[in-house]
């Protein structure tokens, strides 16, 4: 019998076909054919504004379209995102216009509300059904959702849940890249603060060390030599030179400290617990504003403030008490620091000391009013109240 | 009964007391007495409750209770009404009650049912301990400051008994820098003795200067060797007493020992 002769090439392309068409799942049929995916990933994850970038991918038309004619009864889509005090921020569609009894159930859903959870779930509210698809981040740490909205009866789920994949995919990749992008810029922020502060530390900090003992030299020789002029000055130089030195402290101190840990109301309370094991005096935590104190936009401001407040209080206050609390008034955010001291007005107040200055200032920074005061009862009272309206939503 | 606040049932239950009798015993108390009703509702509450709370009772009735609790303690608190609908059993807890001019009262909360087989409403009992909360908070304050004081002198502070090998009752932090080991190696000798650690050579004298003081009822100051964990030989400077019964017994050795050289 004649050998079959086989053309090698032939051969080996008819075998790469065959195992590419075997091995290389069939190229999912986009159930929304006119979506790109992939722009809609790529979108979130490169985007500086989740919040304006969301409504308006939302609202795409050839999304919307789509939804209408392939879910029956279909109303609306929904993004939930995390936000600060465990709540979320709620997108939709930028034209959509949202049923008020809709957006407030989203809005009153908090990160741990039952029936919410990590698998995908059926929700009911008046005429409306909703299905929550959820979308993980690496560590599954946090939890964002996306929502279809029907107005009538939900089609199965198991149709929606398909017809809806591939949009909840690319959402949940587009929201990976985004959270680990500002990530990394936090982190490569916190690196960059890090280093400036070693430097700071190592040049300029050093060198006003250095003015700060020369110019208390300078004034003590003015003095002996009974110069009253020449000691105006260098007062007035020794006082600058106190402020800058101990600006350039703060500024160090500010970078190296990596603020907030996780939530403002934790970080004070460390904050506290580190102090309580120098001294000691009674510490009292009253914290009776939870969710609105992490909704703060300056919680590395108002951090400062209060361990600028506490250091003062173990140093210069002769307490034997202190509480700390955190309130919501109609009109703003106090935090009150109270101790049971000697108060302010009775205090010396040194030439040297900075640490009030800086507090107002930071205070100003963020439109809040500082006020430090004696209470009736005795001991001094720090007040700080941050305007209601700064709080984010 | 009904018209001064009670509940009818609970006047029928209480059957043979008058009712203005009741009335005045439970106000005579010096805990706040409350009835809850559904949806967490204050239905009656007693004179106390108006001077812990500083809303009369009237103001009170019908407010809902979670209300007057700190935000903090409103989860424990219908963790523990549930745990109390789902046992029966009383339940007591400690939360803290806002008052009116915004202080804060520490409670001990203890909620019973009234009815055997109907979930509402529920009495309590709220006896304030804030005075002994803020005693035990002096006291821990006290303890935390003293301790953190006596671990962070750059020195190992120390009790013991008084024996060749110097059984440690009592060793600060300062013993890691000192020997090299950790505290809790050296305590009740767990897994080495003080003695060991001390020079060969040292050993005799430390012992009969440590005894001639004592004899003497003076303290005593030494300089010996020490080995450390690391190997090397470090010079010690350490300066102790005695500590003695009524009876003129001795208890054990207190003092403090510093490293000679710097680290």
């Amino acid at each position: 019998m004649k050998p079959r002769v086989v053309n090698f090439g032939q051969f080996l392309s008819f075998n790469l076909s065959t195992l590419r068409n075997r091995y290389t799942p069939a190229r999912r049929k986009s159930v929304f054919p006119s979506v790109d995916y992939s722009d809609i990933a790529f979108q979130i994850a490169t985007t500086e504004r989740l919040s304006e970038l969301l409504p308006n991918l939302l609202a795409q038309s050839a999304l919307q379209a789509s939804c209408h004619s392939q879910l029956e009864n279909y109303d609306s889509l929904y993004v939930l995102t995390p936000a600060p005090g465990m709540k979320y921020h709620v997108h939709t569609a930028a034209n959509n216009q949202t049923d008020p009894q809709l957006l407030n159930y989203f809005e009153a859903l908090t990160v741990q509300s039952r029936g919410i959870s990590n698998s995908q779930s059926t929700k009911n509210l008046g005429p409306f059904h909703f299905i929550f698809f959820p979308l993980q981040n690496r560590e599954s740490d946090w939890m964002a959702y996306l929502v279809v909205a029907f107005k009538g009866k939900t089609p199965q789920d198991n149709q929606t849940a398909n017809l809806l994949r591939p949009l909840r995919d690319a959402v949940q990749r587009g929201l990976l890249a985004h959270q680990n992008k500002v990530e990394s810029v936090a982190r490569a922020i916190s690196q960059e603060r890090q280093s400036q502060a070693a430097d700071l530390h190592d040049s300029v900090a050093q060198i006003l060390g250095y003015l700060k003992l020369r110019s208390s030299s300078l004034s003590a020789l003015c003095l002996e030599q009974s110069n009253p002029t020449m000691l105006k000055i260098a007062c007035d130089i020794e006082e600058q030179i106190g402020f800058a030195h101990r600006l350039t402290r703060e500024l160090i101190s500010s970078s190296r400290l990596n603020g907030i840990e996780s939530n403002l109301s934790f970080s004070i309370q460390n904050a506290l617990e580190e102090l309580e094991q120098h001294s000691g005096i009674v510490f009292e935590l009253d914290n009776r504003a939870k969710e609105d104190i992490e909704q703060l936009p300056y919680p590395n401001e108002t951090l400062f403030i209060v361990r600028e407040a506490l250091c003062n209080l173990v140093r210069h206050s002769h307490a034997s008490h202190a509480r700390i609390i955190i309130k919501t008034e109609s009109k703003a955010l106090t935090i009150l620091i109270e101790d049971n001291g000697i108060g302010i007005q009775t205090r010396s107040k040194r030439r040297d000391s900075f640490g009030l200055r800086i507090m107002e200032e930071r205070a100003r920074r963020m439109r809040a009013q500082l006020t430090v005061e004696d209470r009736q009862q005795g001991g001094t009272r720090v007040r700080l109240d941050i305007p209601r309206d700064h709080l984010t939503i | 009964m009904a018209g001064s606040g009670w509940p009818a049932k609970i006047a029928e239950w209480l059957q043979g007391v008058s009712p203005l009798k009741l009335n005045n015993i439970v106000d005579s108390l010096s805990d706040a007495v409350i009835v809850i009703e559904k949806h967490n509702k204050l239905q009656y509450c007693n004179q106390h409750w108006s001077r812990l709370s500083g809303h009369s009772p009237k103001n009170s009735q019908n407010q809902v209770f979670s209300q007057f609790i700190h935000p903090e303690d409103r989860v424990s608190w219908q963790v523990a009404l549930q745990k109390f609908h789902q046992s029966r059993e009383s339940q007591l807890l400690w939360l803290r009650i806002i008052d009116t001019s915004g202080e804060v009262h520490w409670c001990e909360i203890r909620v019973q049912p009234i009815y055997e087989h109907r979930p509402f409403p529920v009495s309590a009992t709220l006896c304030d301990i804030t005075p002994q909360i803020r005693s035990d908070q002096i006291k821990e304050a006290r303890y935390r400051s003293l301790n953190s004081l006596v671990n962070r002198v750059p020195a190992m502070i120390y009790r013991s008994r008084n024996n060749v090998h110097w059984t440690m009752e009592y060793v600060s932090d300062g013993c890691l820098e000192l020997t090299g080991y950790q505290p809790e190696k050296m305590v009740n000798n767990s897994e080495l003795s003080y003695g060991s650690l001390i020079h060969a050579d040292d050993r005799e004298g430390v012992w009969c200067n440590v005894q001639k003081a004592i004899q003497a009822n003076r303290s005593f100051e030494l300089c010996y060797r020490l080995l450390h964990a690391s190997g090397e030989i470090r010079r010690v400077h350490e300066k102790g007493c005695a500590i003695y019964s009524d009876s003129g017994s001795i208890l054990g050795i207190e003092g403090v020992i510093f490293s000679l050289q710097t680290s």
